[in-house]
């Protein structure tokens, strides 16, 4: 909890400070609240240098009603205060957060909404050529349509039966149940088609992506069969238990090696360039992680740079000076070698947390082959 | 009303000097400067509290543009006014 600090100990700081009696600084501080309110009732406003500008806002006579009882309340017109601190004191008051500036985002969603939007417009105006036309001659030109009605009543034989007045409304409902057939069976048509193309071309697209992976699982077969082959002087009873085990761990080995050959790799490319930051008590990774980035899941990153000295991503020590690598993309928008950095810190953490023994160690490493997935696919 | 006029005013009620009444406003901003720093929070009797107050990460859309955009985490310094002092100000008539 936070104490409030009482004005005693306001009038002691500033006693240190000046080196004048505590009586004065008493006087003027109850001086100086009266001559800011004197000011405000002069000017309506008053600029304290150092703390920001105090006004006065006028509010007009407003109605309200009691959602309980139901009665009407008014609200007299008065004034308002407002304050609005400088420019120095806003910075000074945002000091941690002042890097961090606001992001666009555009996201898949958005794309395909604006393409409904267009689609439905174009239905709707469809629908209205067809419909209005012909209530707007219903309405306006009785005589035509009088002509109309006899010239339907000859095509159907069935209408003349029926009495003069219910001839009308009849006419009036037919023309408007005919049109719309028209475009709603050439569209289903149109649907059909494109669904046969889309069945036709998805056959020939599957057949590449359906023959990459089996090359993968053979490649990982011949590794894990030559891995195996010198480890046969060990005792085959303990490898048919262990062996559901033991093939994890071999593909972790083998994500490992690839991690660092592409890292290295991309290392040559990419020098990274990082922030030198010095631990105060209270601070955690995903605090940094939170303060640097403005993603805190985006933690692993600091990690990596830092196992020398951290053991345990759980306790950072104060004193300690820690590296903060710089995104090259933000902290919503990663480019691809962030996301690899990321998933190593993850990979990284989950052999930490594996030998403190910590039961969610697992998920660490599903989590870093989720953002080994995402840089494939792109 | 500037800052320079209330120093006038301070002085000549406190029977004091320009200089001195103008040292003394420095060194209570300093102090206010520190109490932030330290405790985000500070109340000054029959005036009011200044805060810091967290204001979190939010959504926001652009109409005009068409771009959604994410605004960072930010502190804010806030005022609210004591209750004797904001019913003195009610009735006054401001030019």
């Amino acid at each position: 909890m936070n104490n409030k600090v009482t004005s005693e100990e306001i009038f002691d700081a500033i006693v240190e400070k000046t080196g004048n009696k505590k009586v004065f600084t008493n006087d003027y501080i109850h001086e100086f609240i009266s001559v800011v309110k004197e000011g405000l009732e002069k000017d309506g406003k008053v600029n304290v240098s150092g703390l920001g500008i105090f006004k006065l806002n006028w509010v007009g006579a407003q109605n309200r009603i009691n959602p309980q009882t139901g009665e009407n309340i008014k609200i007299p017109a008065h004034n308002k205060i407002h304050f609005q601190p400088e420019k120095k004191m806003k910075a000074f008051v945002n000091r941690e957060y002042n890097h961090l500036k606001p992001e666009e985002i555009v996201t898949k969603e958005e794309k395909q909404n604006k393409e409904d939007i267009i689609e439905d417009e174009t239905n709707v105006n469809g629908d209205g050529d067809n419909g209005m036309p012909t209530t707007s001659k219903i309405s306006t030109e009785e005589d035509i349509i009088k002509n109309e009605t006899n010239v339907y009543g000859d095509e159907d034989n069935d209408i003349p039966t029926i009495s003069n007045e219910s001839t009308e409304d009849i006419i009036a409902e037919k023309p408007s149940k005919k049109f719309p057939y028209i475009p709603v069976f050439g569209t289903l048509i149109i649907i059909i088609i494109l669904f046969l193309l889309f069945l036709f071309f998805n056959k020939k697209d599957n057949k590449p992506y359906s023959s990459i992976p089996p090359k993968l699982e053979i490649v990982k077969n011949k590794d894990t069969a030559k891995i195996k082959k010198g480890k046969i002087a060990i005792v085959k009873d303990k490898k048919e238990k262990t062996g559901m085990i033991k093939d994890k761990k071999e593909k972790i080995s083998m994500i490992k090696d690839k991690k660092q050959s592409s890292v290295k790799k991309q290392e040559t490319m990419h020098k990274e360039t990082s922030i030198i930051h010095q631990v105060i008590s209270g601070n955690t990774l995903w605090g940094l992680a939170n303060k640097y980035y403005d993603n805190a899941p985006l933690w692993p990153n600091i990690y990596r740079k830092n196992i020398e000295t951290v053991f345990n991503p759980d306790i950072i020590k104060s004193g300690m000076s820690i590296e903060v690598p710089n995104l090259e993309g933000t902290g919503y928008n990663l480019t691809k070698q962030d996301s690899f950095n990321i998933a190593e810190g993850y990979y990284l953490s989950y052999l930490a947390y594996k030998k403190i023994g910590k039961k969610k160690a697992s998920e660490f490493l599903r989590i870093a082959k989720r953002f080994n997935t995402t840089v494939e696919k792109k | 009303m500037t800052t320079n006029e209330i120093i006038k005013l301070l002085s000549e009620r406190l029977g004091c000097s320009q200089v001195k009444a103008k040292k003394t406003f420095v060194a209570t901003m300093e102090t206010f400067k520190e109490i932030i720093r330290k405790e985000d929070i500070f109340s000054l009797p029959k005036y009011g509290t200044f805060k810091v107050k967290k204001k979190k990460r939010r959504k926001l859309f652009n109409p005009k543009k068409k771009v959604y955009l994410i605004l960072p985490i930010k502190n804010v310094l806030s005022f609210k006014p004591s209750n004797i002092f904001k019913n003195e100000v009610k009735e006054w008539r401001v030019k």
